[in-house]
């Protein structure tokens, strides 16, 4: 339990509202291995977004972080210092971002973005030409000359996002954080980024922190998964093992809503009755129980723990044998 | 694929936009004359000809002369240079102060953004005649007639809006993906403010400036209404046309002219200006 390359625990944040503080975050705990790739799933305001923000420290004003720690390749985030943790997250950590219209600098020609990452990490001028030109062609574009000197709204959404990752490449990460990364592509473009992004994973033993809304993107990538609802999670396992068994009834409504290829035509898409709890009293009560399907007395008595169990953690009193195994699936 | 930036596409919206070529033209026209007829044709404004006082346009006086017949072409060109330069000069001081003070609040957010932004609204409450007439006073040494109190005077109370543009701009950018992604990577606030925030915003910059520089040439002719402005601008001519104004004499030429150049020119600067804002308006950027 030593080697992990990102550490987080007990991670909270807060934003304050005229109705009280807003805890958008609240008790997170998570660690990476290196080259692992992590996917952290909820539904829109689950907080996903705001533990990448917090952990790179870009949280949105009045926003704040209000406990927890953060530690990368051993080194804690707080006694690193704001100077040090930005040295230390520019040269570890990179993040590739949910839209592709807004995540380059429309004033910019791409070659000049790419060039002012490699520079503020220190490469000569003459390196950051060639890395940039290298790294493009590796993301897949073509002529990376041509691509270097055009500005952004000239290239499509796809090859922007895939400039996108050649420009957080750039600084050899040993993580990389993707905040929804596919979500503004079409199907095709996003299932050849989530290709190239798991090749680029394998080749250069890269971490991956997956944000995403969409379990069976998560699935395709990801060697284990996390589950957030309502500012926390809820349950956290193995890939296989979650899928083929969800003990979590959020986990097992989250995956019910999926859209499958092979329900039976005109079946209704299944959703989650309810809203998300808005997030400002602490919890006194599991936060899932007014939309859960198993809910019980116990529920209300107390927010359940987060109990590890084997490789699995989760946040629920209903005993793990009600939960059926999925469907069609083999053993996890 | 080279070219093809931001900005060279607004440039090529502007060129198809007849309203605004028409106005770059005419104001082309306008500081050409002033600045190059006096000069070849060697036209001295403040030469008197005491016989030839009040003279109507003439063959040998294109627009007439003065009561101290000086001759109104030469004072209408040269006085079009002080009122072009305070018009550039004073917008590039609000341009300056505006910008910069705009960038911070919006960049840093927060209780700096309160304060300063309170300043502001402060400022925008106090009559703008006053704060001018205030500031001039500032200067009570400088003789009357000298241009710099006159251009920082009025930079100074016009910025109070460019500051609002540009904090505005900035507030909405610095949340922008493209901004988190140079921090990530480590640019530092200076960086970032410099290379992504202000290109970003400079387009309403740009088109605020071009409407700025008519309001100054106004708002300078009018402290010259009052006797405060800048020795021989069109103001001051507009002013002496209008204090000729009888019933019994007419002298005509010495308001048509002055103040048929400031029309133009603030026309011209309006018509360019609205084109700007068409041509940078941010939903034809990408």
């Amino acid at each position: 339990m030593s080697a992990a390359l990102l550490e987080v625990e007990d991670l909270a944040v807060r934003f304050p509202t005229p109705a009280g503080e807003l805890r958008a975050v609240d008790g997170v705990s998570f660690r990476i291995e290196p080259g692992e790739a992590l996917g952290l799933v909820g539904e829109s305001g689950c907080g996903k977004s705001t533990v990448a923000l917090a952990l790179l420290d870009l949280l949105p004003p009045p926003g704040r972080r209000a406990g927890g720690r953060i530690v990368v390749d051993g080194v804690d985030a707080a006694a690193a210092g704001p100077a040090g943790f930005r040295r230390l997250r520019g040269r570890r950590i990179a993040m590739v971002f949910q839209d592709p219209m807004t995540s380059l600098d429309p004033y910019l020609r791409i070659g000049e973005q790419l060039a002012e990452s490699a520079r503020l990490r220190g490469a000569s001028r003459r390196e950051a030409r060639a890395r940039s030109a290298e790294l493009l062609e590796r993301v897949g574009l073509d002529d990376p000359e041509r691509r270097l000197a055009a500005y952004p709204h000239q290239l499509s959404g796809g090859q922007r996002q895939r400039a996108m990752l050649a420009m957080a490449l750039l600084g050899e990460p040993a993580l990389l954080v993707a905040d929804e990364p596919t979500t503004a592509l079409d199907v095709t473009t996003q299932a050849q980024i989530l290709g190239l992004l798991r090749e680029l994973q394998r080749e250069r033993g890269l971490a991956v922190l997956f944000i995403t809304h969409d379990l069976a993107v998560a699935a395709g990538l990801c060697d284990r998964v996390a589950v957030m609802y309502a500012g926390r999670l809820v349950e956290e396992a193995p890939t296989a093992a979650l899928f083929a068994r969800p003990t979590h009834p959020y986990t097992e409504a989250l995956w019910a809503c999926s859209p499958r290829v092979d329900a039976p035509r005109r079946a209704r898409l299944a959703t989650i009755e309810g809203f998300p709890p808005r997030l400002v009293a602490p919890a006194e009560a599991c936060t899932f129980a007014p939309r859960c399907a198993r809910v019980r007395a116990a529920c209300h008595a107390g927010e359940p723990p987060l109990a590890a169990d084997g490789g699995r953690r989760r946040r629920c009193v209903a005993p793990e044998a009600e939960f059926p195994r999925a469907s069609g699936e083999a053993d996890g | 694929m080279s070219g093809g930036g931001p900005w060279s596409e607004a440039f090529a919206r502007l060129r198809r936009d007849r309203a605004a070529l028409f106005g770059a033209a005419l104001l082309a026209a306008i500081a050409a004359l002033c600045a190059l007829v006096p000069w070849l044709l060697g036209l001295d404004p403040h030469a008197t000809e005491p016989v030839l006082r009040h003279q109507p346009p003439s063959a040998s006086h294109w627009f007439g002369t003065d009561a101290l017949g000086r001759d109104l072409l030469a004072r209408v060109l040269v006085g079009g240079r002080t009122s072009l330069l305070v018009g550039i000069a004073a917008t590039a001081v609000s341009v300056g102060i505006g910008t910069l003070y705009g960038a911070l609040a919006g960049f840093y957010g927060g209780r700096l953004d309160e304060l300063l932004m309170r300043i502001v609204d402060f400022l925008y409450g106090v009559p703008y005649m006053f704060l001018v007439i205030l500031i001039m006073l500032l200067f009570e040494d400088t003789r009357r007639g000298d241009p710099l109190p006159v251009f920082l005077a009025l930079g100074l109370v016009q910025w109070l809006t460019m500051a609002r543009i540009v904090r505005a701009q900035v507030l909405s950018l610095r949340e922008r993906e493209f901004v988190l992604a140079a921090r990530v990577a480590g640019a530092s606030d200076a960086r970032i403010l410099w290379r992504h925030l202000l290109p970003n915003a400079l387009g309403p910059v740009v088109v605020y400036a071009t409407l700025t520089v008519p309001a100054v040439i106004l708002l300078e002719s009018f402290l010259s209404f009052l006797g405060l402005g800048v020795a021989l601008s069109w103001g001051e001519l507009v002013a002496e046309g209008v204090s000729v104004l009888n019933p019994i004499r007419s002298y005509w030429w010495l308001l048509a002219f002055p103040s048929g150049f400031l029309a133009a020119t603030l026309l011209a600067l309006n018509f360019l200006g609205d084109g700007l804002r068409d041509a940078l308006d941010p939903r034809s950027l990408p």
